[in-house]
């Protein structure tokens, strides 16, 4: 544990200096959802009231916040899946992808064509992922199972098989959802393991937690969300004691 | 068009759903031809052997109304919802929503030309085969671009009001009764304009009109339903475009 903290902090000074372009600019942001219970019910929730920061190449960024925050609502921004009510996201040409995808599996089919299949909604073309496919496959470990139905796959199959497509594939940005959880032990290791090195590397990541040390140990910049609201931002350790503070 | 650029992803998915759907089962793709045969056997006991009413060619003019009403049916229950049942995924990443009722109608269409197919290879050994069958594939293609068109409408609306595919699986039901599958409703008949408004009515007169009495298709009617199909898919699609980011939050 110490070992990677020390590993960290180097990590922080070494990506400041290389801290590139602007890629996602994110300005005043609120999304309200109306959930319509019946036709004579109406609710309104803002689920992000005011959220503005920028994500720059190379720099990997931790949402930290409590359940309910807004963390989820702000990945599908950054995704662009949805857009916003208020303010906006502007996206000056990076490719986002959600990590740890699992959602599409069609459970009949091999995991080697779920794998096509995953990359081809990311939008990669199919000779590229063709290209890409043993190495999905020996990444994730699945082995020889690769052509059984994913049906037969164990939950932690399932999502080193999500893991890994968006692992080798690598897009611009990377989003974390680390509420997700992903596989056993063993792969959380690894896969923690393959995160650390893409932080060192270009990789920019912006992982979502509700755990200070995951961000501790592998972001370089903080962001604490609280109802919709940006509480703090900036410099790792100063965000964590204040959301600590507030919540523990 | 969003639709050309994720062409391969709508490929690959067409592909996998016809395969998950066949492999499940022992007998794989034969339930597709299958499935049909015993609802005629059904249909046939209790007209035939219950309450003694026959149409000519019974068999025939029964199995080609079950199929391609088969095909519309199922293509709007599956299709209709196919936005909503695709909630997880479209959470997770952005795909133009266009796409989902487009794969459920081309996996639809697939099935309905393997099931036809064999049924034309069937009735040509019975020696209905005749020069009118070169105008089928009008006739099919007609009923596509309806199909989908409809669907496309269903699609969109059931994210917002999933009542309504409720109210389809009666519709259906309405429509399996209207539509002539079971019977014939002659020229002849008083009520024959008014029961050919109904476009499935109309299409499966045509499919009889070609494949049983070896005459032409009436052109002018099938340009119509074809017609309507393309102005909903037209319409739709840019209404389906207008709520691309806002389907992701209400699915």
């Amino acid at each position: 544990m110490k070992i990677e903290n020390t590993e960290s902090v180097c990590l922080a000074g070494e990506k400041e200096k290389r801290k590139g372009k602007l890629l996602i600019s994110i300005r005043n942001v609120g999304v309200i959802y109306n959930r319509n219970r019946s036709i004579f019910k109406k609710k309104r929730f803002e689920a992000l009231k005011d959220v503005s920061f920028d994500i720059f190449s190379g720099e990997s960024i931790g949402v930290i916040g409590r359940n309910g925050a807004g963390k989820s609502t702000l990945m599908t921004l950054i995704s662009g899946i949805i857009k916003p009510d208020r303010g906006e996201v502007i996206n000056y040409g990076a490719s986002v992808s959600l990590l740890a995808l699992q959602a599409g599996f069609m459970n009949e089919l091999s995991g080697r064509d779920n794998m096509v299949l995953s990359g081809l909604a990311l939008g990669f073309p199919k000779k590229k992922l063709e290209e890409k496919l043993d190495e999905i496959i020996s990444f994730s470990g699945i082995g020889g199972r690769i052509d059984d139905a994913v049906r037969t796959y164990s939950a932690g199959m399932r999502a080193r098989l999500g893991f890994s497509i968006a692992h080798i594939l690598n897009p611009d940005i990377l989003l974390v959802d680390e509420t997700l959880g992903v596989g056993d032990r063993a792969f959380r290791q690894k896969s923690a393991n393959a995160m650390r090195e893409k932080i060192k590397s270009e990789q920019t990541v912006v992982l979502v937690s509700h755990n200070s040390n995951t961000i501790r140990d592998l972001c370089d910049r903080a962001v604490w969300l609280e109802k919709g609201i940006v509480m703090a931002s900036g410099e790792v350790d100063t965000v964590l004691k204040a959301y600590e503070k507030k919540v523990l | 068009m969003g639709l050309w650029n994720y062409r391969e992803y709508i490929l690959y998915s067409v592909r996998a759903k016809l395969l998950s759907e066949t492999i499940r089962n022992h007998l794989g793709i034969l339930w597709m031809v299958l499935e049909p045969i015993m609802r005629m056997f059904v249909y046939y006991f209790v007209f035939v052997y219950l309450i003694h009413r026959r149409t000519e060619d019974f068999t025939s003019f029964l199995l080609i109304g079950i199929i391609a009403f088969t095909w519309f049916s199922k293509t709007l229950t599956q299709g209709g919802n196919s936005i909503s049942a695709s909630g997880r995924l479209i959470k997770q990443l952005y795909l133009p929503k266009i796409i989902f009722p487009t794969i459920t109608s081309l996996v639809r269409t697939i099935e309905f030309l393997v099931v036809f197919l064999t049924l034309l290879i069937y009735l040509a050994t019975q020696g209905y085969l005749s020069v009118s069958w070169t105008a089928l594939p009008g006739v099919i293609f007609a009923q596509f671009l309806f199909i989908y068109g409809i669907t496309l409408v269903m699609a969109c609306i059931i994210p917002f009001i999933p009542d309504i595919s409720y109210i389809i699986s009666s519709l259906m039901t309405a429509l399996f009764f209207l539509s002539g599958i079971l019977f014939e409703v002659k020229p002849s008949n008083p009520k024959y304009d008014l029961f050919m408004l109904n476009p499935l009515a109309k299409l499966l007169e045509q499919y009889r009109l070609i494949i049983l009495q070896g005459s032409f298709p009436e052109w002018l009617s099938l340009v119509y339903i074809g017609g309507s199909g393309v102005v909903m898919a037209l319409v739709v699609s840019q209404i389906i475009k207008k709520l691309e980011f806002q389907l992701p939050r209400i699915v």
